[in-house]
C-alpha cells in the first residue's frame, strides 16, 4: 500500500522518488442552472478543466454503474493514475470571483457509480439492479448517497426512500423518517432534496441509526409522481470539504499539518465537487483551485 | 549514489546550511487596466523581472526559458551535479487595496505559439520544429491562451493537440473569446456568462487528458475576430493568495502545503492571478525562495 510512514518519508517520497501530482481544475456552475442559497449541487456537470459529464442519465435504468478515472464519459479531475493502491491529499485550495458565488461551501467526492431512474412516474418500490457492485470502498464503509437529476425534474413534490445494505452487511435498511422531499422542478445538478425546511437534507440521503454507509441500494420509492425528468442515485464517498467565505479570497486546506487527514484517493478514484451554494449564484460561475496528491512507496 | 532530492527534514535543513539556498525577489506592476474574475498574465506587466511579450514567428513554437527570457529567478542549474531544485517558500504583498484579494498561480513558462491571428477561419497549423526543454512528455502541462492584440470577443476556437500519452488528434472543448481586450488577458476567462461555461484559467481537454505534449492546430470559429494571441504551454507549480494589504502572504510549501513543487533546470517562472478588480498601478512584491539537494 501507498501511505507515508513520517514526515521524512512524505518529503523523500515527493522530492527524491517524485511520488507526487497536481491538477490544477476549473468548474463552472452548470450553465441552465442559477443556484439557490442553501441548497446542495454537483459541479460534475459543469463546463471548465476537466469538462462537464455526459455519463449521468445515460445507461440502463435502475442498474448500477461504476464509474472510475477511466469511465468513458465521467470526467474525474485527474489525479494521477494508478500507484497500486492508493494516495493521500496533500492539499487543496480553491477560489471564485464571480460575483455571488461565495460564501459556498465545496465538498470533494469520490464518485463510485450511479442508478440512472428514468420512471420517475412510478410510485412505491422499485427494484434497482446491482449486478454491477461498488469499484472502490467495496464494503460501503463511509459510502454515501445523493439524488442529482440529469434532466430537469416535473411539478412534483414525493417523499423519496432508499432501502438499502449498510457497510455491515445487512439487508433491509431503510431511509428513516422524516424522509427527503424532491424539490418541485428541481434542475440538473441540483441535490433534489436539499434546501430548508422539514425533509430537506443535505448533501446526503440519511441513513437508518447507527449505519455507517451504504452497500448497494435495492429498492428506490417514490411516494407520489415526479411528474418528468431524469435523476441519479449517486454513491459517492466524500474526502473533505473546503469553505470558500469570500469573493476573490483562496480558500486553503492543508491536509498534512493543518487539518492532519490525508484522504485517501483510491486507483480509479472519480473526483468532483459537490456545492453548497450560500448565495444565489448565476449560472457558469467560474470556480477555480488545485489539489495536490502525494504517495509512499 | 545518492538520489537527488531530500530523503529526511535534516537533508533539508543542512542544504540551506550549505548554502544550496536561494532568496529571489519579484515586484510586478501592471499597467493594463484588468477585469474582475478575468484571469491575467502577469509576465506581460511591468517589473522585475522585466515583461515578457510573447515574440516570436506566428504559430511557431518558442520555448521560454531562464537563460534567455529570464522570469522570476530561482538559481542556475543543478540536474548536471546530480541533485533537483524546490520550491521552498514563497512571500507576496502589495500596498494596494484594490488589487485584492488576489489569488495567484505560481508557473513554469514552458513556451508558446505566438501571434495566432484571431480573423483567420482555417484550420491554423502550428510549428512544432523546436521541441520543449522541459516536461516533453506533457504530464500536468496546460494550455493557456494569452491576448496579445486585443478582440472583439465572443467567438468560438477549438485546439488540437497530442495528449500526455502522446495521442494526437485530440480535440479542446470549444472555448470562447471573452470581451475584456487587453493586453495579457487570459483569452476565454470570464467572470461568468451562460456563454463562457469552459472558463479560464486553462483550456478545457478532451476527456481523458490531463496534459499536452504539443500543440498541432488551432481553429476559430464563428465570424472570427481582429486580435492575436499567444497560446502557452505551463505547468502550474504553486498556489497562493494576497488576502489584505494589512500583511503580507507567506507560505513554506512544506510546512504549510506539503508539497515543495520540483523546479526544473533553466525554468521560465512567472505569475498568473485572478483580480477582482483593475490591477493597474498596484506593485505585487515578493520573494522566493528555492532549494536545492
Amino acid at each position: 500500500m501507498a501511505g507515508f510512514t513520517s514526515q521524512d518519508d512524505i518529503i523523500n517520497s515527493l522530492t527524491v522518488s517524485g511520488r507526487g501530482y497536481r491538477a490544477d481544475w476549473q468548474k463552472s456552475t452548470f450553465t441552465p442552472t442559477a443556484h439557490t442559497a442553501g441548497m446542495w449541487y454537483s459541479l460534475f456537470r459543469g463546463g471548465g478543466n476537466p469538462g462537464a459529464d455526459t455519463i449521468l442519465g445515460t445507461g440502463t435504468n435502475l442498474a448500477f454503474q461504476a464509474l472510475t478515472d477511466a469511465t468513458t464519459n465521467a470526467t474525474g479531475i485527474p489525479h494521477g493514475g494508478n500507484v497500486g493502491g492508493f494516495k493521500v491529499l496533500l492539499n487543496a485550495a480553491a477560489q471564485t470571483a464571480a460575483a455571488t458565488t461565495a460564501p459556498c461551501v465545496l465538498m470533494l467526492v469520490d464518485l463510485l457509480g450511479f442508478y440512472p431512474i428514468t420512471t420517475v412516474t412510478t410510485t412505491g418500490d422499485q427494484a434497482l439492479n446491482n449486478t454491477v457492485t461498488l469499484p472502490r470502498y467495496t464494503d460501503g464503509a463511509g459510502v454515501q448517497a445523493f439524488l442529482t437529476p440529469s434532466t430537469v425534474m416535473g411539478a412534483g413534490t414525493p417523499s423519496i426512500r432508499l432501502t438499502y445494505t449498510d457497510s455491515g452487511g445487512t439487508a433491509g435498511n431503510l431511509t428513516p423518517a422524516t424522509l427527503p422531499i424532491g424539490n418541485t422542478a428541481a434542475p440538473v445538478t441540483q441535490i433534489v432534496y436539499s434546501g430548508t425546511g422539514a425533509g430537506k437534507f443535505g448533501p446526503f440521503v440519511p441513513l437508518a441509526t447507527g449505519d455507517a454507509g451504504i452497500r448497494s441500494v435495492q429498492q428506490f420509492s417514490l411516494s407520489a409522481s415526479y411528474v418528468s425528468g431524469v435523476l441519479n442515485l449517486v454513491l459517492c464517498k466524500p474526502l473533505m470539504t473546503l469553505p470558500i467565505t469570500t469573493l476573490g479570497v483562496t480558500a486553503e486546506r492543508d491536509l498534512v499539518n493543518q487539518f492532519a487527514s490525508m484522504p485517501k484517493v483510491y486507483d480509479g478514484a472519480c473526483l468532483a465537487w459537490l456545492m453548497l451554494a450560500g448565495a444565489a449564484t448565476p449560472v457558469a460561475s467560474p470556480i477555480s483551485g488545485h489539489l495536490e496528491f502525494g504517495w509512499g512507496a | 549514489m545518492t538520489m537527488p532530492g531530500f530523503r529526511n527534514l535534516r537533508e533539508l535543513s543542512d542544504a540551506q546550511d550549505a548554502g544550496r539556498y536561494l532568496y529571489a525577489s519579484f515586484r510586478k506592476q501592471a499597467t493594463q487596466t484588468t477585469a474582475a474574475g478575468v484571469w491575467f498574465d502577469l509576465s506581460m506587466s511591468p517589473g522585475n523581472p522585466a515583461p515578457n511579450y510573447y515574440i516570436g514567428s506566428p504559430g511557431v513554437f518558442v520555448p521560454l526559458k531562464q537563460s534567455t527570457d529570464g522570469g522570476i529567478r530561482h538559481g542556475g542549474n543543478v540536474n548536471a551535479q546530480g541533485q533537483k531544485k524546490f520550491l521552498r517558500k514563497l512571500m507576496a504583498m502589495t500596498p494596494t487595496a484594490t488589487a485584492t484579494p488576489l489569488s495567484c498561480k505560481l508557473l513554469d513558462y514552458i513556451g508558446f505559439y505566438g501571434f495566432i491571428d484571431e480573423s483567420v477561419l482555417d484550420e491554423q497549423f502550428m510549428d512544432n520544429t523546436t521541441a520543449p526543454t522541459r516536461y516533453a512528455d506533457g504530464a500536468g502541462v496546460q494550455l493557456m491562451p494569452v491576448v496579445v492584440a486585443g478582440q472583439t470577443g465572443g467567438q468560438p476556437f477549438t485546439v488540437n493537440y497530442t495528449n500526455q500519452d502522446g495521442v494526437a488528434g485530440r480535440i479542446s472543448r470549444s472555448h470562447v473569446m471573452s470581451t475584456q481586450f487587453v493586453n495579457g488577458t487570459i483569452l476565454h476567462s470570464m467572470q461568468a456568462n451562460a456563454s463562457y461555461p469552459n472558463n479560464g484559467p486553462f483550456l478545457s481537454l478532451q476527456a481523458g487528458d490531463s496534459g499536452v505534449r504539443s500543440v498541432e492546430s488551432v481553429t476559430i470559429g464563428g465570424a472570427g475576430d481582429v486580435g492575436l494571441f499567444a497560446l502557452v504551454l505551463v505547468k502550474p507549480l504553486a498556489t497562493f493568495a494576497l488576502f489584505g494589504i494589512d500583511a503580507p502572504t507567506e507560505v513554506d510549501y512544506f510546512t504549510d502545503m506539503a508539497s515543495m513543487p520540483e523546479i526544473k533546470d533553466d525554468a521560465y517562472l512567472n505569475l498568473i492571478a485572478l483580480p477582482n478588480g483593475t490591477l493597474s498601478g498596484a506593485p505585487i512584491h515578493g520573494v522566493i525562495e528555492t532549494t536545492w539537494n
